[in-house]
């Protein structure tokens, strides 16, 4: 069977096509837990204290975040 | 690692050409929408490109998010069963993710009027008016 799933260069890619030059770029969960794994520094996980969770990684330089509603 | 800046057309066109799960395909005036309603609530930088998974997840998530908003309007209303599939934890993620996409920053410790603009950003682009009017037309149905 083969896999679907993205490697962090084709989620960059992706990300930097389709929203141009940004300081932050949105991720979904799976591309999150993708790009933890090549993340240059710690990664952040926030509980905002409303009921949802604030999740972001820096690679060079540039921001990737997303907000769930429980711990991922 | 590779630097930003190397990433080049082949790259993209490779990504743009992959296999992938989502569906893409959005109504160009739907874009169009997007377009204007970014320059009219002056979101800071541009929207993503047109036809994007990028704008699709963006459209899906204010959609999802303005159903959310009006079933809970609703349900203070006294409307038991539009609330049934919700909850206001589920609204602040799609909110939060919304203000992700467009202005790079969450919705929690974000501004009110920010906020609100949108708030209003996804009323507009999932139902083509504001949430007071689409509230006020279903409750003349009552």
């Amino acid at each position: 069977m083969l896999s679907t799933a993205k490697t962090a260069t084709e989620i960059l890619t992706e990300l930097f096509s389709q929203w141009g030059e940004r300081d932050v770029y949105p991720l979904t969960v799976e591309e999150f837990s993708v790009l933890k794994e090549i993340a240059e520094s710690s990664v952040l996980n926030r509980d905002n204290g409303d009921g949802t969770f604030y999740h972001e990684v820096c690679i060079e330089n540039k921001k990737f975040a997303l907000s769930t509603k429980g711990k991922i | 690692m590779r630097s930003i800046e190397s990433y080049t057309e082949e790259d993209i066109n490779s990504v743009e050409t992959g296999e992938s799960s989502e569906q893409n395909e959005v109504d160009p005036r739907k874009s169009e929408s997007i377009k204007n309603y970014w320059k009219q609530y002056g979101f800071p930088g541009n929207p993503p490109k047109a036809g994007s998974i990028a704008e699709k997840r963006l459209i899906d998530a204010c959609a999802e998010y303005a159903e959310y908003f009006v079933s809970m309007s609703m349900s203070s209303f006294g409307d038991s069963k539009a609330i049934a599939h919700g909850s206001d934890a589920k609204r602040r993620e799609l909110h939060n993710n919304i203000a992700i996409m467009i202005t790079g920053n969450q919705r929690s410790g974000m501004d009110n009027v920010l906020a609100k603009k949108l708030a209003d950003f996804a009323a507009h682009l999932t139902y083509g008016d504001s949430f007071e009017n689409v509230i006020k037309e279903y409750e003349s149905y009552k």
